[in-house]
């Protein structure tokens, strides 16, 4: 029953603040979706909707099965479908459990001990740390075992959000590498969140950047990043600093403003920051009167943008 | 090279723990024999009644006198130690279920949850005393009724306790992946939640036992309690208190035993919290400090003036039972003005401490050791010369500029004291002095910002401020600890560039730190690569971008993904962590990580040494990845090297080339 991951129009609110805003998206079963923006940008609320941690409005589909709606009891279980794993390893494993029983959480049936050892050798640890409290772990082995944890639940996806962000750069290989592997080898279907534009492509097939709550480009992850459309995913793709380039500081394509706050409706979120909008350019007011959003389907990669190319005729 | 010894670590402390845990237990011990035993060896006298010998005072016979039927008092309170505090223990053990029980649910449960805090709320609004005595009407009077009273009368308190425990757990993503697992609510109460609140709640539970003695005696001082046939304490305070002008020792002795026993719990309850609070501090295992430092060259090939130089610094901290820490074990470095030094290294290398001791940002009990420590003429060992230099010649800008900021003073007061106190300018100019600091960051409109709290603020406004108070004392070094960590990556790049224009105009030294790479050699001259404490490669960007030395520095500069790397092939990776700062290893601290390492490398601690060839390039590698390999040296590099790095043999033939 493994199906592609279906979000249709998601939107979260925590009173009166909206975190997302009409998100959609699909994963084909076996890729990868990989969701990057700024903070506050709504990544991490897209996440705890899908696995049920927040509440939401709009459809998640898992193959011809509803997440979203259903008596308490049956959705518990549909869930158990796909799994969420942490940002921060130190605080995603219960100090007082040891590692094998952490694991065995999401387990059903007998058996019990023989599947931990086989999950912590695929997560390449060995078996013994089973018998290991959590602290004595390095962050690394840390989120490994809570890789092994999410997978004990024989997920059909599995979302991992930000979870080399709190790990050191020489750690952050090794549970990169290992969530590849995985990917490839179960054929998982995965949602991978990260702020880090450059993890994200290493990992992703497809690449959907988000800005303010709403997807602003989305499209085959060697495409957006080869040819972007959105101002915004320009301005990120410009903005990550690559060993013994030097250009942050000699590149001039800097973003209008130095404020962080969206622009009010209605008209485009990002046209107080867009380098090519109406803050720096005049004749520009298609932005400030028109939602970008709405003409996204037109355009080539789907992007949130009066600028973006359209999408040529088939 | 001065020598730091290990802090008189708390063996006095110890000893005095152990001290005051040892009277309540003596005590309880002396409590628990009584309940189990006093029934049995002074049951007699305790009954029997001697009509003849009633009401007396204090005799040889009778120590606390006797009562209206001729009782032995102090047998009586001896015997009623049992009723006394099972009764205590019940209430306690009642109140505490149910309110733990509550908790649980007011804690965890959105909807529920509100109600039952709206009821503890309420309930806590009354003196436990009144809220029994209250009960203990209700529920009637008698043993039973009390025990149940005081239980009921308890149960808000730790169902505060509980749900507050509750909360701080809930949040936590273990909790939270439970659900994603689908446990059922029961099951992870039970199964994280509790566990994780216990000791607290358990802490709680005894110190109550005391309070519960000291209700229950109350209300049976009050005759709501425990009802003639049997008796407990308060019973008999009550019944010794109408002669007590009398017979002092009726009332006395079960006084006594009252507070007596109040006093036992509580000092139980401090000292088991001690106990856990001692623990949870971590106990770090002993080592003796064996630093053997080996000297670095003079010359360090950065010509013009000194603006900082650092030669052997390290700082070190005491650990638990007489074992030091020593996050930073030998950092040397110089820095010109005008130069951008940055210092790279993972959590844990010791680079931020490194930034703070220059900073003189170092508390007791740790203590900052160093060979040369000079900030312009200054000596910054010499704490007296540094007040002077601190917020005027040296500035420093932290990775979180909310903490930094000070939530209840106004931008503008931040800005002005450093002009105020440091350089003594009157309040005009000082506020002139800020709206041009705060032009200097790129701030628009620094009169309104001027008059704003640090949260109204964005991230990157907020550590553009930090920058303008920086600015402020007109300073020669700018320390940049992790400025853009806690950003966004675009206004990463608006701050980063900041920072080079500002070093660029001032003329001021500055040194960079960062766990990035990348962002480091963007904006940096030169760069020195922090593991375990020590600087373990040091040389001009371009030069260690190109050529890394260290196996170390080759992993940091080629582990992380870029733009361009290869997706189908696996990203280098090193598995393991950095040796802990109360380590203490004879060689190389990334011996057991590196896949060059051999029994030289275990055995020998590699200087920092020039790179054959290579002026300003620094390495502390016995096989390093470019120049000849050392390791031929070690037997002789122990203690003292000069600048034997040319004279290498280049018997690095037969050595392989591990795959890093």
């Amino acid at each position: 029953m493994t199906g592609a991951l279906a979000v249709q129009n998601l939107t979260v609110r925590y009173g009166a603040f909206t975190a997302v805003c009409g998100v959609s998206f699909e994963i084909p079963p076996g890729s990868v979706l990989g969701l990057v923006g700024e903070s506050g940008s709504g990544k991490s609320s897209v996440a705890r909707a899908i696995v049920g941690l927040t509440p939401s409005r709009g459809a998640i589909r898992l193959g011809d099965t509803d997440l979203s709606a259903g008596p308490v009891g049956r959705t518990r279980q549909v869930r158990r479908r796909v799994q969420l794993v942490f940002q921060d390893p130190r605080g995603s494993l219960d100090p007082r459990l040891h590692v094998g029983d952490s694991i065995a959480e999401g387990m059903r049936g007998g058996r019990r001990s023989a599947r931990v050892a086989e999950l912590l050798e695929l997560v390449s640890l060995d078996p013994r740390v089973a018998e290991l409290r959590p602290h004595l772990l390095s962050g690394g082995q840390r989120q490994r075992v809570a890789i092994a944890r999410a997978l004990a639940a024989e997920p059909a996806v599995l979302i991992a959000d930000e979870v080399t962000a709190s790990l050191d750069v020489s750690v952050q290989a090794v549970v990169l590498n290992l969530l590849r592997r995985l990917q490839r080898d179960l054929g998982l279907t995965m949602l991978f969140i990260s702020h880090n534009l450059a993890v994200v492509r290493y990992v992703s097939d497809e690449l959907a950047v988000m800005f303010h709550g709403r997807i602003v480009e989305q499209g085959p992850a060697e495409e957006v990043i080869g040819a972007p459309e959105h101002p915004y995913t320009r301005s990120l793709l410009a903005a990550i600093p690559q060993v013994g380039e030097r250009r942050l500081l000699s590149d001039d394509a800097v973003e209008a403003s130095v404020t962080g706050d969206p622009a009010p409706p209605p008209g485009c979120d990002y046209r107080l920051r867009c380098p090519v909008g109406p803050a720096v350019r005049p004749g520009m007011e298609i932005c400030e009167t028109s939602d970008p959003a709405g003409g996204k389907d037109d355009r080539l990669h789907l992007a949130a943008c009066h600028l973006a190319e359209p999408r040529a005729p088939t | 090279m001065a020598t730091v010894a290990a802090a008189p670590a708390g063996r006095g402390r110890r000893r005095a723990r152990l001290l005051a845990g040892a009277v309540p237990l003596l005590l309880l011990l002396g409590f628990v024999f009584l309940c189990v035993a006093a029934p049995l060896l002074w049951g007699d006298p305790a009954s029997a009644t001697h009509v003849a010998q009633a009401g007396q005072g204090t005799s040889v016979r009778h120590w606390a006198g006797t009562d209206d039927l001729g009782r032995d008092i102090l047998a009586r309170t001896l015997v009623a130690t049992r009723n006394s505090l099972l009764l205590a223990v019940l209430a306690t053990m009642l109140g505490g279920a149910v309110g733990v029980g509550l908790g649980l649910v007011a804690g965890s449960s959105r909807r529920l949850g509100r109600l039952v805090s709206a009821v503890i709320n309420v309930l806590l609004a009354f003196p436990a005393l009144l809220l029994s005595i209250f009960f203990a009407v209700l529920f009637g009077l008698g043993s039973v009724g009390s025990v149940l009273a005081v239980g009921a009368a308890f149960t808000p308190g730790f169902a505060r306790i509980t749900q507050t425990l509750t909360a701080a757990v809930v949040g936590r993503d273990y909790i939270d992946a439970a659900r994603v697992l689908g446990r059922r609510p029961l099951s992870i109460a039970l199964r994280h939640i509790l566990p994780n609140i216990g000791e607290p709640v358990l802490l709680y539970s005894t110190i109550h036992i005391g309070t519960a003695i000291l209700s229950l005696s109350g209300l049976s001082f009050l005759g709501l309690g425990v009802q003639p046939p049997s008796y407990d304490w308060g019973r008999l305070l009550s019944d010794g208190l109408t002669r007590v002008y009398i017979s002092p020792g009726a009332a006395l002795a079960p006084a006594v035993a009252i507070v007596l026993a109040g006093l036992t719990f509580n000092m139980l309850g401090e000292w088991l919290s001690d106990l856990i609070a001692g623990r949870e501090s971590g106990a770090l295992p002993a080592g003796p400090p064996q630093v053997s430092i080996v000297d670095a060259e003079a010359d360090d090939g950065t010509p013009g003036d000194r603006l900082l130089e650092v030669r052997h610094l390290r700082v070190i901290y005491p650990g638990h039972r007489g074992s030091v820490a020593t996050p930073v074990r030998d950092v040397s470095f110089r820095l010109a003005p005008g130069q951008t030094l940055g210092i790279v290294g993972e959590s844990g290398s010791g680079k931020s401490l490194t930034a703070s001791a220059i900073a003189q940002l170092i508390d007791a009990p740790g203590a900052v050791d160093a060979q040369t420590l000079r900030f312009l003429d200054l000596d910054l060992l010499d704490r007296q010369a540094v007040d002077k230099v601190l917020g005027r010649s040296m500035a420093m800008v932290f990775q979180d500029p909310g903490e930094a900021l000070n939530p209840a003073i106004k931008i503008g007061t931040h800005l002005l004291e450093p002009a105020m106190i440091h350089l003594g300018d009157p309040k005009p100019v000082a506020r002139r002095k800020a709206y041009d600091a705060l032009r200097a960051v790129a701030i628009g409109d620094p009169a309104r910002r001027y008059r704003q709290h640090q949260h109204e603020l964005s991230g990157g406004m907020k550590q553009r401020v930090c920058i303008a108070i920086g600015l402020m004392g007109e300073p020669k070094l700018l320390i940049a600890d992790e400025p853009t960590t806690a950003l966004d990556v675009t206004v990463q790049r608006q701050i980063l560039r900041l920072i080079a224009r500002i070093g660029r105009d001032t003329g001021a030294g500055m040194l960079f730190i960062s766990h990035d790479i990348a962002v480091v050699a963007e904006v940096c001259d030169r760069v020195a690569v922090m593991y375990a404490g020590f600087v373990v490669e040091q040389a001009p960007t371009a030069t260690l971008l190109a050529g890394p030395a260290h196996p170390y520095t080759a992993l940091l500069v080629a582990a992380s993904p870029t733009m361009t790397t290869d997706k189908v092939a696996p990203l280098p990776a090193l598995d393991g962590r950095m040796p802990s700062p109360d380590a203490e290893l004879p060689g190389c601290y990334f011996a057991d990580r590196c896949p060059r390492a051999d029994a030289t490398c275990t055995g020998h601690r590699p200087p920092l040494l020039r790179i054959a060839g290579s002026q300003a390039h620094r390495v502390a590698c016995w096989h390093p990845l470019t120049g000849p390999d050392r390791a031929n040296d070690a037997g002789t590099n122990d203690t003292r090297t000069n600048d034997t790095g040319t004279n290498d043999t280049g018997t690095n033939a037969t050595r392989e080339e591990a795959p890093l």
